[in-house]
């Protein structure tokens, strides 16, 4: 069962078009990869996906619903369905890791009781090993702490799936890794969908069950991740053998 | 002919793109009155203790630029307008001309550029990074208003703040004069008081207080415009800022000298 349907999808800005007749879907429950060259289009496609930049052309339907990004009751719709993990973590500075877990819930479920606030951030941070730094400023975190904060943000609503901007970036392998294992694990454990960009090609490893490979502003590969390499296809092969490459 | 026509272009698109701006700065004006209006009922949107922390930061934190500002304007003027006062023997309407000039005049405009310069320059900076960071886009995925967040409580503070401020900075120039007018005319400090307030009436402090006010707002609004609008990079964030203060600023001197028309003519 799909949790995203994209159909004839065009994304750009003012007379540029960045993204040209997108067709795909996103699984539910599982680990969906984005990957491309730097300035494919990767970060413009999930920010649409998002809800942030409203497409040229084309639809997007969230669990069979049209999204209309004119509307603002059905973004606020899409919002209170996503969690979102920002590429270098977006923590506002003036929080502290608590407050910034507790953020979604104090401006979107004021009735809640502070017990339960309490316990829900609580849970979610110990559950991202952060169970200790509650206290804590993002200027004082390192840059995978601030990640798993931010993760831990991301989830605190209980999110319908949740997207993730190049996690592994400005990370260190093992840190990196430790990231992809909580993202395995809240598919696991929750049978959370989950949509990540990334370049990492240990982590596409590790992690995806479907990858969709854009190339140039268009879907070049839209497929299992078993079946990407048994294709014959020069882009994909030099893609992967450069990357493997740098790796090395 | 084709370079004419080119240069006919280039200013025809920079003004369309400065009436675009100019639309822009409205719209965010309109929505921030709506926002503000709608916490004010619902009490919602945003963070708890936030107001606080920003009439602290905006109150306390620029008073003592404000009253060091206010009494060197006061002293200035005053010295100023002594010198010539002197010529004619007419030194004891100092307290007259210093009154009016501090509560309708100096302490707004002054106490309106120290603002600017302080509170509108900290407020740009912050949101632009903010904008750079993602952070911006991290609310607005949460289901937060970030123009609603981010602007009331700056807004609710501003106004807050302004009463205290300019009270304050009132008595600190208005104190300036007297010292002048004490050690430089020989006017004692209780007919110099007698003698201002028989033209000083408590409207010429309101005036100076909404004027205050009203640039205040203004500081608030031309921050979040030049903050929000910033696209990506580390470099934008200083030029949003530094544009911000002189937008604060011109629009506080335009807004001072509409005053004027209504408040003479």
């Amino acid at each position: 069962m799909d949790i995203i349907t994209v159909s004839d999808l065009d994304v750009g800005y003012g007379n540029a078009t960045i993204l040209k007749k997108l067709n795909f879907s996103i699984p539910k429950g599982q680990v969906t990869v984005m990957l491309g060259k730097s300035g494919c289009g990767k970060s413009t496609l999930m920010k649409t996906l998002i809800g942030l930049i409203p497409p040229l052309k084309g639809d997007i339907f969230f669990s069979g619903e049209k999204i209309d990004f004119l509307s603002e009751e059905s973004l606020h719709s899409l919002y209170k369905r996503i969690g979102v993990l920002y590429q270098n973590g977006a923590l506002l500075n003036s929080l502290n890791v608590y407050e910034n877990v507790a953020l979604p819930i104090r401006m979107r479920q004021e009735s809640l009781k502070r017990e339960k606030e309490e316990r829900a951030v609580y849970q979610r941070l110990s559950q991202v090993g952060l169970g200790e730094s509650l206290e804590k400023y993002p200027s004082e975190l390192s840059g995978g702490m601030r990640k798993r904060a931010a993760l831990a943000r991301a989830m605190i609503l209980d999110p319908e799936i949740l997207f993730c901007d190049e996690p592994s970036a400005g990370l260190d392998p093992i840190t990196s890794s430790g990231l992809d294992e909580l993202l395995l694990d809240l598919k696991q454990t929750l049978g959370m969908t989950v949509v990540v960009v990334t370049h990492e090609l240990r982590s596409i490893e590790k992690i995806a069950d479907k990858v969709m490979v854009l190339r140039e502003g268009e879907m070049h590969f839209s497929g299992k991740y078993e079946d990407l390499f048994s294709m014959d296809d020069a882009f994909i092969e030099t893609f992967f053998l450069k990357k493997g490459r740098n790796h090395d | 002919m084709k370079t004419q026509s080119k240069r006919f272009e280039i200013i025809a698109d920079q003004f369309l793109l400065q009436l675009q701006h100019l639309r822009t700065f409205f719209q965010l004006l309109a929505d921030e009155l709506y926002y503000t209006g709608q916490y004010l009922i619902k009490k919602r949107g945003i963070y708890p203790g936030e107001i606080g922390k920003q009439f602290f930061f905006m109150a306390y934190k620029s008073f003592p630029i404000v009253c060091l500002i206010t009494f060197l304007v006061g002293v200035t003027i005053s010295l100023t307008s002594a010198a010539q006062l002197k010529l004619f023997g007419a030194d004891i309407y100092l307290s007259w001309f210093v009154g009016i000039a501090m509560l309708r005049e100096l302490v707004p405009l002054m106490t309106g550029v120290i603002l600017a310069g302080k509170i509108g320059a900290s407020v740009t900076a912050e949101i632009s990074t903010m904008k750079v960071l993602d952070e911006i886009d991290a609310l607005k995925t949460m289901g937060i208003i970030p123009e609603k967040f981010l602007m009331v409580p700056r807004l609710i503070a501003i106004t807050l703040a302004v009463p205290l401020l300019v009270a304050i900075a009132d008595f600190v120039g208005i104190f300036g004069g007297v010292m002048v007018g004490r050690y430089f005319s020989g006017i004692p400090p209780e007919s110099f008081i007698r003698e201002m307030l028989n033209i000083v009436s408590l409207k010429d402090f309101f005036i100076g207080l909404v004027k205050t006010m009203i640039f205040g707002w203004a500081i608030i609004i031309s921050s979040g415009f030049k903050g929000f609008f910033v696209k990506k990079g580390a470099e934008e964030v200083g030029r949003a800022t530094t544009e911000s203060v002189v937008l604060s600023i011109s629009l506080i001197i335009l807004l001072d000298c509409v005053f004027a028309f209504f408040l003479y003519f």
